[in-house]
């Protein structure tokens, strides 16, 4: 059944019971409503502190955890009666690169062994594992013991398990946690690469916020079990832009000319500091025209000028410092 | 002391491991108690046709079997703390940590081995006193207390002397889970051979011998002829097996000591003492 | 049909990386041969303590060597079928594998008895080993006449305690026994079993409340039946049981019948625990460490 969005919840809620004594227990809110749509083909991120609930939110989405209310489908199933049509048709990659893998079977025999039990057709088996090896820089490393290869190496493993049946949806779970940076950028390239080739559906939940910046086209931020806000990233960034910024480096600025700068009506914020000029304005252009103009008349050098845009990252730290932004 | 402090902290975090699963406690000594009973219950099956075996312990297989399966049970555990110890370690990750610190993997073995001695120790003197007057087990009236615990400590230390050699197989043989050799074979052979179960002397003469080179004979049999016979350490057999059993303690401690050493220092030369992370 | 094969050939795959791991380990592959040796060694050497006396456990004949090791016979089978599901299931869930295991086509079961079979290829053919060792080095004989209702009754304890090795394994989920000893396991393994089911004793031998608790295992009757049909000199038609003392009904029959309902009870009752387990630890999100 071909859905335009592919995962839809609504208002999901999980508890979880915690054993507080030996007969007591409390309630542990994981997701609090919970409302998410993911689109066939996109790269969606889930962002949040520790403790957020984007685990919580993934095994639900996974078919793995049964959430307390709410409603869902995920590629047309129900979340409730057919979380098993759901699991057959989503795969997942854990944070922990050791999952599922066997230290006593050698790279390929891992792959050998979760081909089988993942269905794989017989005649189609070989090549598709040679190719998950080659694509992961693994294939030298084959007839290796896990405990031979390092972490980072254990977890493209894991990856290449998961990736064996190209299942519609692949919940990614940190997965460049504990790579190094060649390793995590071929990771992110091969992540782009499924989603263009086979139009996965990936979710992708990480702590290195350039990294969903690079990878996703929409993300979601959570907190305390709710998503605090949820848009394209660019849409992001110019809500929390209401204002731009431009640092000039220069030397020798005497206090004169910084007030003179701040008279300016649209300058709302002008410091100097360690040789940079730094400006907020309202109107980036005009104000920029007018500083430079100004400085060059004053006989002061510009050394470099670059203006200032807000990352995912510092989306992130706001919302999650101060709420959804509006 | 500051290697003793070192050791005693990891018995303390055992200590606190019971505390926080004490019902692990109370399954222990159901366990053990029915490892006794199972032995009790074949010995009182045998006790009918075996009075000719036993002239030796007035015929009385009951206690001969129960004193034995006892004394025996802690001595299992101990030959096998060590490489037991070191192969959790190791897959918990931990094993690389514990050599990094300042008195390294012994500090972690010796507490181990401490906490794992007096935890035992407690459960199998409920056991013998339950064994002697619930089930009526024959002990003499004038055991040699001394005597026993010499005894009992000696042959603690040569079976954690002889962990410790199988421990070194953990380096040497990269024996990293399931059994070790060393280890498995002094338990069969002790099993077999050293009259756990049965008086040597029914063993055929032709292979008897092996029981002499197994620690297990001399302790279990100075153990029972202290507690059934009476005899204490000033008589010539015990005092015979006493010494026998203090070179056995020596040269076991010194030589796992050694060798777990060597182990030790090959493995920190070669891959690491923990796993490749 | 399509879904029965596929978990046939994962099945299939899930021995064979069993038989590799197994086999990996080639010492404790040789030990694993060396300790049925061992251990029927000691039980022969015991019997030697009763040199000179004339043996009889009516109504088992008088070999004690054939009695033990038929004893050994049912314990390897009730160690691997009735003490591994739960250990399984365990190992499953420590090493997070549960959720890829669910993230795949096979159905609750496959995994959990495909990971079991490290302890068929342990303990199923060390049935076979110590009849063979007992027959060839210790002096057992068996009465070959009888080897086919034997072997019924070997499927029928195979299942029996296959029956209350899923009970135990679904309390893993069901009442959430993660960390501590697994109470159905050890109540009856560890306790009740090792005393009461007679692997290197006649029930007779116990006081008569631990015979009426041997009635309620499944091993007391298998036991009863083997040793009466394949140690020569077994009487067929004696009662000993306190079972069999009640009802009136020749002791081999009845036997069976006991082993049968058993096996009709636990199988489908330990089936219907587990998928409830899992279920539940779906609900509650216990299904796997990782968090």
């Amino acid at each position: 059944m071909a859905v335009e969005n592919i995962i839809e919840i609504n208002n999901i809620v999980k508890n979880y019971r915690i054993r507080k004594g030996l007969f007591k227990f409390e309630n542990f809110k994981a997701l609090d409503g919970v409302s998410l749509s993911i689109r066939r083909g996109e790269i969606f991120g889930l962002l949040g502190t520790n403790g957020a609930g984007k685990t919580t939110l993934i095994k639900v989405m996974a078919g793995l955890l049964q959430a307390d209310c709410g409603t869902g489908t995920i590629l047309g199933f129900d979340i409730y009666n057919d979380h098993k049509k759901i699991r057959a048709n989503v795969s997942l990659v854990a944070p922990t690169a050791d999952v599922g893998t066997d230290n006593n079977l050698t790279v390929r025999q891992n792959l050998e062994f979760w081909a089988v039990v993942y269905n794989l057709q017989k005649e189609k088996r070989e090549k598709r594992i040679n190719d998950v090896l080659n694509f992961l820089d693994l294939k030298e490393y084959e007839n290796f013991w896990p405990i031979s290869i390092s972490a980072g190496m254990r977890q493209k493993l894991a990856i290449a398990r998961s990736l064996l049946v190209q299942n519609p949806i692949l919940f990614l779970d940190e997965p460049t946690v504990k790579l190094d940076a060649k390793g995590a950028q071929s990771i992110r390239e091969f992540i782009r690469k499924i989603n263009k080739e086979f139009n996965t559906t990936i979710i992708l939940t990480t702590h290195y916020i350039f990294e969903a910046e690079e990878l996703c086209e929409r993300v979601a931020i959570m907190d305390k079990g709710k998503i605090i806000s949820c848009d394209f990233v660019d849409n992001l960034r110019n809500n929390l832009q209401k204002y731009d910024s431009f640092t000039i480096e220069c030397d020798n600025l005497s206090t004169e000319i910084i007030e003179k700068i701040k008279f300016n009506k649209n300058v709302l914020e002008c410091t100097y500091e360690n040789r940079a000029l730094h400006i907020t304005t309202d109107k980036l252009e005009n104000i920029l025209n007018f500083t430079v103009s100004f400085l060059r008349k004053e006989n002061i050098d510009i050394h470099s000028m670059e203006t200032n845009e807000y990352t995912l990252e510092d989306i992130f730290i706001k919302i999650t410092t101060e709420g959804e932004i509006k | 002391m500051k290697f003793l402090k070192s050791a005693l902290s990891f018995t303390k975090l055992e200590f606190k491991a019971l505390k926080f699963y004490p019902s692990s406690f109370v399954l222990s000594v159901i366990q053990s108690f029915v490892n006794m009973g199972i032995w009790l219950f074949v010995s009182l099956f045998l006790k009918q046709y075996a009075k000719n075996a036993l002239s030796g312990y007035n015929g009385d297989f009951v206690s001969y079997m129960v004193i034995g399966v006892i004394f025996f049970q802690n001595a299992g555990s101990i030959l096998t703390l060590p490489f037991q110890s070191l192969s959790t370690a190791f897959w918990d990750k931990r094993l690389e940590i514990y050599n990094s610190s300042g008195s390294g993997i012994w500090a972690f073995l010796t507490g181990k081995f401490i906490w794992t001695f007096v935890y035992n120790l407690i459960i199998q003197l409920g056991i013998l006193i339950f064994a002697i007057f619930v089930i009526g087990i024959k002990v003499n009236s004038s055991i040699s207390i001394v005597s026993v615990i010499v005894f009992y400590l000696l042959f603690i230390l040569t079976c954690f002397g002889i962990g410790l050699i199988g421990a070194s197989n953990f380096f040497y043989l990269e024996v990293k889970q399931g059994r070790e050799p060393i280890t498995w074979l002094i338990d069969v052979l002790a099993r077999i051979f050293s009259g756990v179960y049965y008086p040597i002397t029914v063993i055929p003469i032709s292979i008897r011998f092996i029981s002499y080179f197994i620690p297990h004979t001399y302790a279990l049999q100075g153990i029972r002829l202290i507690m059934m016979n009476g005899y204490t350490l000033s008589n010539p057999n015990i005092l015979r097996y006493t010494c026998i059993m203090m070179i056995f303690c020596v040269v076991t401690v010194f030589l796992g000591i050694i060798l777990l050493n060597r182990a030790l220092i090959k493995a920190q030369r070669g891959n690491g003492v923990g796993m490749v992370v | 049909m399509e879904k029965i094969k596929s978990e046939w050939d994962s099945l299939i795959m899930f021995s064979k990386r069993e038989f590799i791991i197994w086999s990996s380990y080639r010492m404790n592959a040789w030990m694993w041969v060396l300790d049925v040796f061992f251990n029927t060694t000691i039980f022969f050497l015991l019997s030697l303590v009763t040199k000179g006396s004339t043996l009889n456990f009516y109504p088992y004949g008088s070999n004690y060597v054939t009695f033990i090791v038929l004893g050994l016979c049912v314990y390897y089978i009730s160690f691997t079928n009735l003490g591994d599901p739960f250990g399984r299931v365990s190992r499953i869930y420590w090493g997070g594998t549960m959720d890829l295991y669910l993230l795949s086509p096979l159905s609750y079961f496959t995994p959990m008895m495909g990971v079991m079979f490290r302890s068929v290829i342990d303990d199923y053919p060390r049935v076979i080993l110590s009849l063979l060792f007992g027959g060839v080095f210790f002096g057992a004989t068996y009465n070959i006449m009888n080897i086919p209702l034997s072997l019924i009754l070997l499927v029928l304890i195979l299942i029996s305690t296959f029956g209350i090795g899923m009970i135990s394994a679904s309390s893993f989920y069901l009442f959430n026994f993660k960390q501590n000893t697994e109470p159905v396991r050890f109540i009856f393994q560890d306790v009740i079993i090792a005393l009461t089911a007679g692997y290197y004793y006649p029930l007779t031998v116990l006081p008569y409340p631990l015979q009426v608790l041997g009635s309620f295992i499944p091993h007391t009757y298998a036991l009863d039946a083997l040793r009466r049909l394949l140690i020569p000199g077994g009487d067929l038609y004696a009662k000993v049981l306190p079972l069999q003392k009640i009802i009136n009904i020749s002791p081999i029959s009845l036997d069976i019948i006991v082993l049968i309902v058993m096996s009709v009870l636990t199988l489908p009752l330990g089936w219907w625990m587990y998928v409830r387990g899992i279920e539940r630890a779906r609900r509650e999100g216990t299904l796997t460490r990782w968090q």
